[in-house]
């Protein structure tokens, strides 16, 4: 199991943002999680990067408890939020080769870093300019880039796909497929139902900090995803 | 590469390419040209009236001619502080309390010639100097270029997006560190040499001038450093960009406004210095009336007058003992009254004045600016302590040429008294005035407690700046 959570609770005061959250990822697994804004989804997900803390329970990756191991953790995830930030007066090659050099990958020189971020369908001519330049598709594709340069084990995706174009959207989840192909675990929260059902290979509603519903994605279709999360929503 | 080089050459390649460096090395620019022009300025102007003082005093103490020693004694002459491209970097306490002083017979005179005396209008509203910008201003620089450093990650998001790679906080902060430093470094050290080059050829210096010059950077060096450690602590917990600023500002005005001011009322108001028409008063007092105020001068003199005649065996002898001889041991007798008078009253000011900077010291605790400010006028040999030093050596001077004078009028008067008129060659057998500066070391010694202040800081700000990475939020 790449990632696991178990009985995880998180408390910011009074209010209960995750009672207990059981949840595993295993290689070449796309979790998807969806549900409305302030259900858990997000905190989730940091809980495992380890910004925050757990009120109770247990977060794992590869079997080391992420509170225990904040920095060993780290190696084996990339977290591509919804907003992949990056300095905007560095090129994007700079940027990948910054990011990748602090996560412990020093040796990538920088023709494999530039062809790690062609794969990642960033265009060439963009490759050498300064990221404030480039578009949100195209820093997203920077951010899959970093994973991909590290041979990230375990994708963290924050909504990824939000407030990019249909064509951008699809360029992504292609690659997040065929990182999946490759055995990496993804963990997805997301809002966007198509894509969800189109990559993921199991599925989670969240609702109120619980997980309220989980199944495979093959076994439902579009539209039936979409009553079974507007029913759990309307409860 | 290490880690910690990488994270410190990114921060420098934003600081390059985001326009800071460009902006802030046109400050650098501006503060350096008006520092050298001031040092420039004042640096000229105080050799220039030293040196024409000084052979001026020189060559009409040598060329006043037969005259009776005691009435050249009156005459009296100049002596002059040294100044060198130290004194013009931080001019210290001397542009209150001047550089020079007129010694003569009777009066110990306080040093005159001080730049608020001497200056331009513009000189007396404030002291600008290297040293205004290296205390005040650079700390201002540091803020500018390092306010944002962890708190515009975090508003951007490029934080969590670093801290998710796994690097550790504490790579980060040694990395930002690194950068501060060194971009403060590209800005400060080449504007420094030119500054420092230009003050050496005009003002000069020596190897203990060196010596100085290298004790002063390195306390620099630590000031700066405390400003950076507090820098990077405010930008690490503040909630935003701006609320760093704003609280780095408030600090700065703090420790270099407020506590400075407080802790100049406070210590006036401990130890309170008469004014000096009350000082010349109690001075006045005291010669007519003695110390305690219950002793008649003549008395006193006439005592001294006995004392003298019997230390030199003309007392009790029945012999006939000549007019001039009187009039000569009267003289001594009265310099000596006079200078346990003065001695009295001056020592007793300088007293409380080194207690009023004691007190001072010690809010160095309390603001690094104070600490700093302490050292580098003392290094530059423009403090106090320095002063009184060179003060001393003059009052002990005078009283060496007085009593070298009387003695002749008494040796050599015989039948003239007072109408008995010295040779020329006396004014040259005079030993010259030739004060030497105490070294470094006497600097560091006596600021010491200022040093430790500084080092205290330099482990607070250290301890609180890495504290605030290793805690530092994402959000």
């Amino acid at each position: 199991m790449v990632l696991e959570a178990e009985r995880l609770i998180k408390h910011y005061g009074n209010h209960e943002a995750l009672r207990g959250l059981n949840l595993d990822v295993k290689e070449g697994e796309v979790f998807c999680l969806l549900g409305a804004n302030g259900a858990g989804k997000t905190t989730t997900i940091q809980l495992f990067l380890g910004f925050i803390e757990p009120t109770a329970g247990s977060a794992r990756i590869k079997g080391l408890e992420v509170k225990d191991h904040p920095l060993e953790t780290k190696r084996y995830l990339a977290y591509i939020p919804e907003n992949v930030m990056l300095y905007p007066n560095l090129t994007g090659l700079e940027n990948l080769e910054y990011f990748t050099t602090l996560a412990g990958c020093a040796d990538l020189d920088l023709p494999t870093l530039q062809a790690t971020l062609q794969r990642a369908g960033l265009p060439e001519d963009f490759i050498h300019q300064p990221v404030g330049v480039y578009s949100k598709g195209m820093r997203q594709k920077v951010g899959i880039a970093m994973a991909i340069a590290r041979h990230a084990e375990l994708l963290l995706l924050d909504e990824p796909t939000s407030g990019l174009d249909p064509k951008a959207s699809n360029e992504f989840a292609q690659l997040v497929c065929s990182l999946r192909d490759e055995g990496v675990a993804v963990l997805m929260a997301t809002h966007d139902l198509f894509r969800s059902r189109e990559i993921a290979t199991r599925i989670g509603i969240m609702k109120r900090g619980e997980l309220v519903a989980e199944f495979a994605a093959s076994e439902v279709s579009h539209t039936d995803l979409e009553r079974i999360y507007l029913e759990h929503m309307h409860d | 590469m290490s880690l910690v080089f990488k994270v410190a050459h990114k921060e420098i390649r934003e600081i390059i390419r985001d326009g800071r460096l460009r902006l802030l090395g046109l400050i650098v620019v501006i503060l350096s040209l008006a520092a050298l022009a001031f040092g420039a300025h004042q640096t000229h102007r105080a050799q220039e009236a030293r040196e024409h003082s000084k052979e001026r005093a020189t060559q009409q103490w040598e060329a006043q001619g037969e005259k009776n020693p005691h009435v050249a004694a009156h005459y009296g002459t100049h002596v002059f502080a040294p100044t060198n491209v130290a004194t013009a970097i931080d001019p210290g306490v001397s542009a209150y309390l001047g550089r020079s002083i007129k010694l003569e017979a009777h009066k110990r005179n306080l040093a005159t010639h001080s730049a608020a005396q001497d200056g331009a209008d513009l000189e007396r509203l404030g002291s600008f100097s290297v040293a205004t910008v290296l205390l005040q201003l650079v700390p201002l620089l540091i803020i500018a270029l390092g306010y944002g450093l962890w708190s515009r990650e975090r508003e951007t998001g490029t934080l969590r997006q670093l801290l998710s790679t796994g690097v550790d906080r504490t790579t980060l902060f040694w990395g930002k560190s690194i950068a501060l430093g060194l971009t403060l470094a590209a800005l400060l050290v080449p504007a420094s040499f030119v500054v420092f080059a230009v003050l050496w050829t005009m003002g000069g210096g020596n190897a203990g001038t060196l010596l100085r010059l290298g004790f002063l950077v390195f306390g620099y060096s630590i000031y700066f450093t405390i400003f950076g450690g507090l820098t990077l602590a405010a930008s690490a917990s503040a909630s935003s960009s701006r609320a760093a600023l704003v609280f780095l500002v408030g600090v700065w005005g703090f420790f270099s406004l407020v506590i400075p001011k407080v802790g100049t009322e406070f210590a006036a108001t401990l130890q309170p210095l008469p004014s000096q028409a009350q000082l010349a008063r109690e001075v006045s007092e005291s010669l007519a009336k003695g110390i305690s105020g219950k002793m008649e001068r003549d008395t006193a003199i006439e005592a001294m007058v006995a004392d003298l005649m019997a230390a030199e065996g003309l007392a009790d002898t029945g012999m006939l003992v000549q007019g001039a001889q009187i009039n000569g041991l009267e003289l001594q007798a009265e310099a000596q009254w006079e200078d346990m008078i003065y001695d009295h009253h001056m020592v007793n000011l300088d007293n409380k004045i080194q207690a009023q900077e004691n007190l001072i010291s010690w809010a160095g605790f309390l603001s690094p600016f104070i600490a700093i400010r302490s050292l580098s006028s003392g290094l530059c040999g423009t403090d106090f302590a320095h002063h009184r030093s060179f003060t001393d050596y003059a009052e002990k001077w005078r009283k060496e040429l007085v009593t070298q004078l009387n003695k002749d009028f008494a040796t050599n008067a015989d039948g003239e008294g007072w109408d008995y008129k010295a040779n020329p060659e006396l004014w040259k057998k005079i030993p010259p005035f030739q004060y030497k500066e105490p070294s470094a070391w006497f600097a560091l010694k006596t600021h010491a407690l200022s040093a430790l202040a500084l080092l205290v800081w330099l482990s607070l700000s250290l301890f609180f700046a890495k504290r605030s990475a290793i805690k530092v939020k994402t959000v």
